[in-house]
């Protein structure tokens, strides 16, 4: 039943301004064709005054309104008569029964600022278990929300929307764990109505930021209530980004111990669905992810968010470092995470920054170079990075393609930490130690994009590191394998820097038939390549054109020995023999 | 001064011609009375201000469609009377009767 608030004095002016627009239109006549529409038009008109608004308008004046107490009679308090109640009580209007039903499309200001009135007063556990007065609150939410002009007056009149949400939020929760079977509405009815007054919320919040009184509802409400309410409230990214962590930060309270899942998987499922939001909520979550990550019913919901909220088409270098870095310490803090691969994966679009010469990350080369080592300590760790190879390379490529802004020495420092890394006594399956074997080739190609630097620079100090690998059983033969694989991937880039130089020169006419072609790698039969290609090298710039002395030695010196020279090789032929 | 030949003399008024310009006359004075009609602005008088219910809300969209449809029918009338008074001019520069018929 609908009701009709009415104000009588208006009512009846109403009535009079209506039967003198009647009298105006029962003088308008005409016989011409030309004006046919126009008097069809004008009848309809007449007839919807005659039949309709006046008749109707008569009859509402000529009966008796309900008497009061308006306020308690219960027909009228129900939600869905929410205007007619505010006039009533409110301004002493009339009330009687509108004879025409609801339209349940049609939504006024008046009707959505009266609505959040009502929606101050009744408690919210009336309606939470009432399918049907949940379904109707619903579609009308849904409607203001829908609409800015309505959701504008709804948001400035409402208040309870912790009381509100917390009220759909906690059935929801026990409906989840399976624990109350009773309840009348379903999940998804529940949290249709959450997202509805969500919706509502969501012109006010944007606009007003974080002090929006939706926004700072929030904190009334439990975490699982106030992380069901956030993902309807389209918040920008930044906004969401924060919001969302602070929620995971948050102390656990009541509806986090019921069984499911819980509050934080909530909040990580939204978050991922909107990848933007990502780094500003793993920028904020990266100092507790220990608490992030706590009772979640998906733990790789986490995993996931790290992985593809540092990926480098969504964070540069320095915000990467702030959320690895920390994601690392975190993951290798956790004994059950002792088999994973999550750590190789994190790592592997970041390699370049874990490089002694690197700098884009505030931590020491030690403790950089102790976190990676420890994302690929376990032969399915290596064997998950590895098998990104492609991405390694890409990444890597990107990394060094910066031009001038990344000295050589990043880049042999690079290699030898990759070469290092991978090529060592783990890499036992052929397969696996062939894609192994590729990432070093590949980067060591890379070199090609530094040719420019390259060729102009002077001799640099190669910074090679070492990468002890601990809990293998020979770690003398471990050490002697890493280190070949550095020597290896720095001889690599040795390679195909001599090889450019040599397309270069051809290019440049400076080569005849009798110029030597340029070392080759001989990785198979040596212990260290690196030894075996410099004395290749002598040989080679001595056959070049103007020998040892001539111009394109010269070159060819300047640019090799600053990859590979005298001392690199001493220290590898010490560290590798003694 | 012009010789008694070469002199022009005003045509007779065309009878069709003048019954058009006298229906222009009519329809364009109907077209002002419905721009001035009360029920135009009944809206404003059946607002939330007055009533708030579903009858409120179906006379005020009533209202509103009417308001829309007479002052579109106001408009057409006007353009009816141009097209009457354009087809007068027309027979009045042709020199010739017509049947008067126009739609």
């Amino acid at each position: 039943m609908t009701f009709l608030a009415y104000d009588p004095e208006r009512l009846t002016m109403l009535e009079r301004r209506a039967r003198l627009a009647l009298a105006q239109l029962d003088h308008l006549r005409s016989d011409d064709p030309a004006a046919d529409d126009a008097m069809r038009t004008i009848r309809g008109v007449r007839l919807h005054l005659v039949e309709g608004l006046l008749p109707l308008v008569q009859r509402i004046l000529r009966n008796d309104p309900l008497r009061a107490p308006i306020a308690e009679r219960d027909d009228l308090s129900a939600v869905q008569n929410s205007l007619a109640r505010f006039m009533a009580v409110e301004r002493g209007w009339a009330v009687m029964v509108d004879p025409r039903p609801d339209d349940p499309q049609h939504v006024t200001v008046e009707e959505a600022r009266a609505l959040a009135r009502r929606l101050n007063e009744i408690p919210p556990t009336e309606l939470a278990d009432d399918p049907e007065r949940l379904a109707w609150l619903t579609g009308e939410l849904d409607r203001i929300g829908r609409d800015p002009t309505l959701a504008a007056p709804f948001a400035a009149e409402f208040d309870d929307w912790a009381p509100w949400v917390t009220a759909l939020a906690e059935p929801r929760a026990r409906r989840m764990a399976g624990i109350d079977t009773r309840l009348h509405v379903s999940i998804d009815q529940l949290d249709a109505t959450i997202a509805a007054f969500a919706r509502t919320a969501h012109h006010t919040v944007t606009a007003g930021r974080g002090q929006s009184p939706a926004l700072v509802a929030m904190n009334a409400m439990p975490r699982y209530a106030a992380a069901l309410f956030v993902r309807d409230l389209g918040l920008p990214p930044d906004l969401l980004g924060d919001v969302a962590a602070r929620l995971v930060t948050r102390p656990r309270d009541d509806l986090d111990e019921l069984p499911g899942p819980n509050t934080n998987d909530i909040v990580l499922q939204h978050v991922l669905a909107r990848p933007s939001a990502l780094p500003h909520f793993l920028l904020r979550t990266a100092p507790h992810l220990a608490q992030a990550a706590h009772d979640l019913a998906d733990p790789s919901l986490l995993e996931t968010a790290l992985l593809r909220g540092t990926d480098p088409e969504l964070v540069d270098a320095r915000t990467a470092g702030r959320i690895v870095v920390p994601a690392l310490q975190w993951y290798f803090d956790d004994p059950e995470h002792a088999t994973g691969t999550f750590a190789a994966e994190l790592v592997v679009p970041w390699t370049p920054q874990f490089a002694a010469s690197n700098n884009d990350w505030d931590i020491g080369v030690a403790e950089r170079i102790e976190l990676i080592e420890r994302a690929l300590q376990t032969p399915d760790s290596l064997a998950a990075f590895i098998g990104q190879r492609d991405r390694l390379v890409a990444n890597a490529r990107r990394h060094f393609s910066t031009g001038s802004a990344r000295p050589v020495n990043e880049y042999t420092s690079y290699l030898a930490l990759i070469g290092g890394l991978i090529v060592n006594a783990r890499v036992r399956i052929v397969e696996m130690r062939k894609a192994a074997w590729n990432i070093v080739t590949d980067l060591g190609s890379l070199a090609v994009s530094l040719v420019p630097g390259v060729a102009v620079g002077a001799a640099l100090t190669l910074g090679v590191m070492y990468v002890a690998h601990r809990g293998e059983p020979d770690p003398e033969a471990v050490f002697k394998e890493q280190l070949r694989g550095s020597d290896l991937a720095i001889t690599m880039a040795a390679v195909n820097l001599a090889d450019m130089l040599q397309q270069k020169w051809v290019a440049e006419g400076k080569t005849t038939y009798a110029t030597p072609d340029p070392p080759e790698l001989r990785a198979d039969e040596v212990e260290l390549p690196s030894i075996y290609f410099i004395r290749d090298f002598v040989d080679w710039v001595e056959g070049l054109p103007g020998g040892d002395l001539g111009e394109m030695s010269r070159e060819a010196q300047a640019v090799i020995y600053s990859v590979l020279n005298g001392t690199v090789i001493g220290e590898h032929a010490v560290a590798y023999y003694t | 001064m012009p010789s008694v030949g070469a002199m022009s003399f005003p045509s007779p008024p065309n009878p069709t011609a003048e019954r058009l310009r006298h229906r222009a006359q009519l329809l364009r004075s109907l077209s002002r009375a419905v721009h001035q009609l009360d029920v135009l602005d009944l809206h404003r008088h059946a607002g939330t201000e007055v009533w708030v219910g579903p009858s409120q809300q179906h006379w005020d969209d009533t209202l509103r469609s009417d308001r829309t449809a007479l002052a579109r029918a106001g408009r057409e009338l006007h353009q009816a009377a141009r097209r009457l008074e354009r087809h007068a001019d027309d027979l009045d520069l042709a020199g010739r009767p017509s049947t008067g018929r126009v739609a």
